[in-house]
């Protein structure tokens, strides 16, 4: 396995990828919210 | 009770792929990415993509506000001539013995072999692209197709007269056979440990034709080629994308993706495309460290309960691949349950074979950004091997001496081809996807309301995908 510390840019830098996909999902989430009320 | 299952299931999928996405990527820790000259980081293009996505969805709702592909609108071009499908039929039957007797009989060695590059490269890879561009191709081609009709023809002959009636092919069958065909033809591709091994491969595909013979002779041709034959299937399915049809005799234009929303969704439909799709993401996802991090540890896991390293490794991935078809899936499921919050109505599985459709450019999306350096490199290897099928230093059409030419793209611009095409493959699976969504929902505001979640999918997909893609450069 990788070390999690030494690859700790690359954590930071992959992570990256999946932003877009929690910034989306979550504006899905606060919609939804919104619709409730 | 169940609902609320399969939505947990979905949501813990889509925190897995999103892990996984978190995970480090070894090719970029070790600079194997030297050869890509980008102006900016390549996750920025996912950033990117995913505006370029939230924009078009944005677009369509405000501009698309009726259905406008649901209604076929084909334009007669020019009939084909009776002879051509016997004709190219009789191709194919002689490729496919070219590829078997090289596979056969030549050097088994996988790069001076015929068949290696023609069933995974000319075949797997590039009638795909084929089919998007000039229509279902391969049906005419198709060797155990043509064989299964002249084997009728013959038959008829014979017998003076009509043949008993096939069975009739069972509905709960659906296009399950077509997916069991292709995860078969995936796991040797990506987990069979002796894929390279050319005569290997070719009494596979004798397997695979001789299936394919039996379905016809039981049901006939045209319902088992419909249902059963996985790889004849799929390259159907892409054939829906293009501006060409092939049908009575006649060949047909029509706009691009307008196919697609009269595909026929018996059971297996999901599962045929999203297993096209998970195979393609599972290859990408082997080359990169997470996986390579993770797969000796459960090696290691199944050696200790008595497999060999061999099996070990075989059933690690196996697993992973089943895994990553049931992570994409189950992010499917998430968009089609999302439908569900304005039809409350409507069963998951309802919704999903609804937009069914719309997969159909992101498994081909997901093909060609994945595959494009093999069949823009390794695709040129046919012109030498066709002079050389056997690979024993013979020059039939004096191309022996052909070299892979290396140089006419390089990996900046084939890295552009990439997200062209999964960014390209998305917005036609929205555009599709919006199209069903006003043809089944009368108000055009619920309509772009029920594809919010598949918006968050064709992110997810995307982002996925170059994610793939960086971390296997």
């Amino acid at each position: 396995m990788s070390v999690p510390i030494a690859h700790a840019g690359h954590w930071a830098a992959t992570l990256l990828y999946a932003a877009p996909i929690i910034v989306v999902v979550l504006a899905l989430v606060i919609q939804r919210w919104r619709d409730r009320r | 009770m169940i609902r609320r299952s399969l939505s947990t299931a979905a949501c813990a999928l889509t925190a897995a792929v999103v892990a996984a996405l978190a995970a480090p990527a070894l090719a970029s820790a070790h600079g194997l990415v030297g050869k890509q000259d980008l102006p900016i980081p390549r996750w920025l293009f996912a950033w990117g993509a995913t505006i370029v996505l939230g924009a078009s969805f944005a677009g369509l709702a405000l501009l698309w506000s009726r259905p406008r592909l649901q209604e076929p609108r084909e334009r007669r071009v020019i009939a084909v001539p009776r002879v051509l499908e016997p004709l190219a039929g009789l191709v194919g039957v002689a490729v496919f013995v070219l590829t078997l007797y090289a596979g056969l009989a030549g050097a088994q060695v996988d790069t001076a072999n015929l068949a290696p590059t023609m069933i995974f490269v000319i075949v797997w890879v590039g009638v795909p692209f084929v089919s998007v561009l000039a229509g279902d191709v391969f049906h005419a081609f198709s060797p155990w197709r043509a064989i299964g009709r002249a084997s009728g023809w013959v038959a008829r002959r014979i017998a003076g007269g009509a043949l008993p009636a096939p069975l009739a092919y069972p509905e709960r069958f659906g296009r399950w056979p077509a997916v069991a065909g292709v995860l078969a033809f995936v796991w040797v591709e990506l987990v069979d440990p002796n894929r390279g091994d050319p005569s290997h491969i070719a009494t596979l595909t004798l397997i695979y034709a001789a299936i394919q013979l039996l379905g016809m002779s039981l049901y006939g041709e045209r319902a088992w080629t419909a249902n059963g034959d996985g790889i004849g299937g799929l390259f159907a399915l892409f054939a829906r994308l293009a501006p060409l049809a092939w049908r009575e005799g006649a060949l047909w234009r029509r706009p691009p993706l307008s196919g697609a929303p009269g595909l026929p969704t018996p059971p297996g439909t999901v599962a045929l495309l999203i297993v096209a799709i998970g195979s393609t993401s599972f290859d990408g996802f082997s080359m990169g460290s997470t996986w390579l991090g993770l797969a000796p540890h459960l090696q290691r896991a199944f050696t200790a309960l008595g497999l060999s390293e061999s099996a070990g490794l075989q059933v690690a991935t196996t697993l992973g691949l089943l895994a990553m078809i049931l992570a994409i899936g189950g992010l499917y499921r998430l968009g089609a349950d999302g439908v569900r919050s304005v039809a409350p109505g409507i069963s998951g599985g309802a919704a999903a074979r609804m937009f069914a459709h719309s997969l159909i450019p992101i498994a081909f999306a997901y093909l060609a950004a994945h595959y494009f350096s093999l069949i823009a490199y390794q695709g040129q290897a046919i012109v030498y091997l066709a002079s050389d099928p056997l690979g024993r230093g013979s020059d039939l059409l004096g191309t022996a001496g052909v070299a892979i030419d290396y140089t006419w793209i390089g990996a900046t611009g084939i890295w552009y081809v990439q997200v062209a095409a999964l960014l390209g493959g998305h917005i036609a699976g929205l555009v599709l996807a919006h199209d069903r969504a006003l043809a089944r929902f009368a108000d055009a505001k619920v309509a772009t309301r029920s594809q919010y979640w598949m918006l968050a999918v064709m992110v997810t997909y995307t982002c996925l995908g170059l994610w793939l893609l960086s971390a296997a450069a």
